[in-house]
């Protein structure tokens, strides 16, 4: 911690040795950080199918492949909860149990002492189906091969917290985000207040109204009539 | 058994010897109090251990399973009468008697046994020196992560070849 620094014979007249400490900035300090209040610090394993109770009356099903489940803007699942990091998704996409296994391990594995992370998304449960290898068309829907998770624009997938800076947290979830099926990105509670700033900013100041909208309100260039109903719903921001 | 006149002094000096007082209710009744002790002895008589295996590349042969000499000391009236250290040693008593309380300085019995209290929790104004030495720790530690993740993750870095890579995933430059 101690450094020395040393006046060169041939430097600058008057500079000596001087015996300084070596100056950090303040630290991060953590007295807002709340743990999980089951005390598990890791991600547990999600199962990678749901179970059925078939004295309920459940059983298995098969489905459409149901994209609407991951269109849209998400509307729940946007903040963070313990207030700290976080992964969150850009688009929306599919999350299988491979990808949530990945999740896991990595994350699990960076985690140090008095750290924690918890899922932001439910286990596995829109069914896939699928033919077997050279199978002919016809004969029904294929047999269920897997499961997935869907996830909407702005859903949290999980959070980081605890006694972890943002570098920290930002090393290995960046990476993470980019092993997606979807586009992701690493939040902070600080991230997410920002941007609602601005938003609120632009909101409140922009002289220019000219956007989609706008072009929409006042069908220009009979825009109404070519754009898909999805761009009409969510005004051109979601697909 | 002893009394529960007696026991109180033991109590609370090996309370104070095995620096666990925070653990325990001042209040505790006659049977915790022993209770607590007997707990005690079977952490101290069961980290006994035989003795250290070879190390490794060495000549001496590894010779069978050897006979486990570790057990459970349930014997409260011993655990509260000598300091039980010694029990592998050839000696009469497992350990130096325990004297009553006026054999011992004052100063003994009003030290503080608090678990170390974190920056959080510490006020400079109030612990003083205490809170400056924990945030010297604390900035040398964070500091000493950074340094270490500088290094060894891209994404902590302005990186060129990075940035170039995604704009190339965004077909926004060619390879």
């Amino acid at each position: 911690m101690l450094r020395l620094r040393v006046g060169s014979l041939f430097g600058r007249l008057g500079e000596c040795q001087k015996r300084t400490f070596k100056k950090y900035p303040f630290p991060v300090t953590f007295e807002n950080v709340v743990f999980p209040p089951n005390g598990k610090m890791k991600l547990p394993t999600m199962p990678s199918e749901p179970t059925y109770n078939p004295e309920l009356g459940e059983e298995p099903y098969k489905t459409s492949h149901r994209l609407i489940e991951a269109r849209g803007p998400e509307e729940i699942h946007t903040e963070l909860i313990h207030n700290q990091f976080g992964l969150a998704a850009v688009n929306g996409g599919f999350l299988g149990a491979n990808h949530l296994k990945m999740l896991e391990e990595r994350v699990n594995k960076n985690l140090r002492e008095k750290q924690f992370a918890i899922w932001r998304v439910e286990e596995p449960w829109l069914p896939r189906t699928k033919k077997s290898q050279g199978a002919r068309l016809g004969g029904g829907k294929g047999r269920i091969k897997r499961y997935v998770t869907p996830v909407r624009s702005g859903r949290i997938i999980l959070e980081v917290g605890g006694y972890i800076i943002e570098p920290e947290a930002r090393s290995f979830l960046c990476y993470l985000a980019d092993l997606l099926p979807m586009k992701a990105e690493f939040v902070s509670a600080e991230i997410l207040q920002q941007r609602r700033e601005e938003e609120e900013y632009i909101r409140r100041e922009n002289a220019n109204r000219f956007d989609w909208d706008m072009v929409m309100r006042y069908n220009m260039q009979n825009c109404t009539s070519w754009l898909s109903s999805y761009d009409l719903h969510w005004r051109g921001k979601f697909k | 058994m002893i009394n529960s006149q007696s026991i109180q002094p033991i109590f609370r000096r090996s309370c104070i010897f095995l620096r666990s007082s925070t653990n325990v209710k001042p209040c505790a009744s006659h049977q915790d109090q022993i209770n607590f002790v007997a707990q005690r002895g079977l952490v101290a008589s069961s980290t006994l251990r035989g003795p250290k295996a070879p190390a490794k590349g060495s000549a001496v042969k590894v010779v069978g399973e050897k006979e486990d000499k570790a057990f459970i000391e349930m014997d409260a009236e011993k655990l509260t009468k000598y300091a039980c250290i010694n029990y592998l040693v050839d000696a009469e008593t497992p350990g130096p008697e325990i004297k009553p309380d006026s054999e011992y300085p004052e100063w003994l019995f009003k030290m503080d046994l608090s678990a170390p209290r974190d920056l959080e929790d510490l006020d400079p104004e109030k612990d003083g020196w205490l809170y400056w030495q924990k945030l010297r720790r604390r900035q040398w530690e964070q500091n000493k992560r950074l340094e270490e993740l500088k290094t060894s993750s891209i994404y902590l870095q302005d990186s060129k070849v990075l940035r170039n890579f995604k704009l190339r995933q965004l077909n926004v430059i060619k390879s």
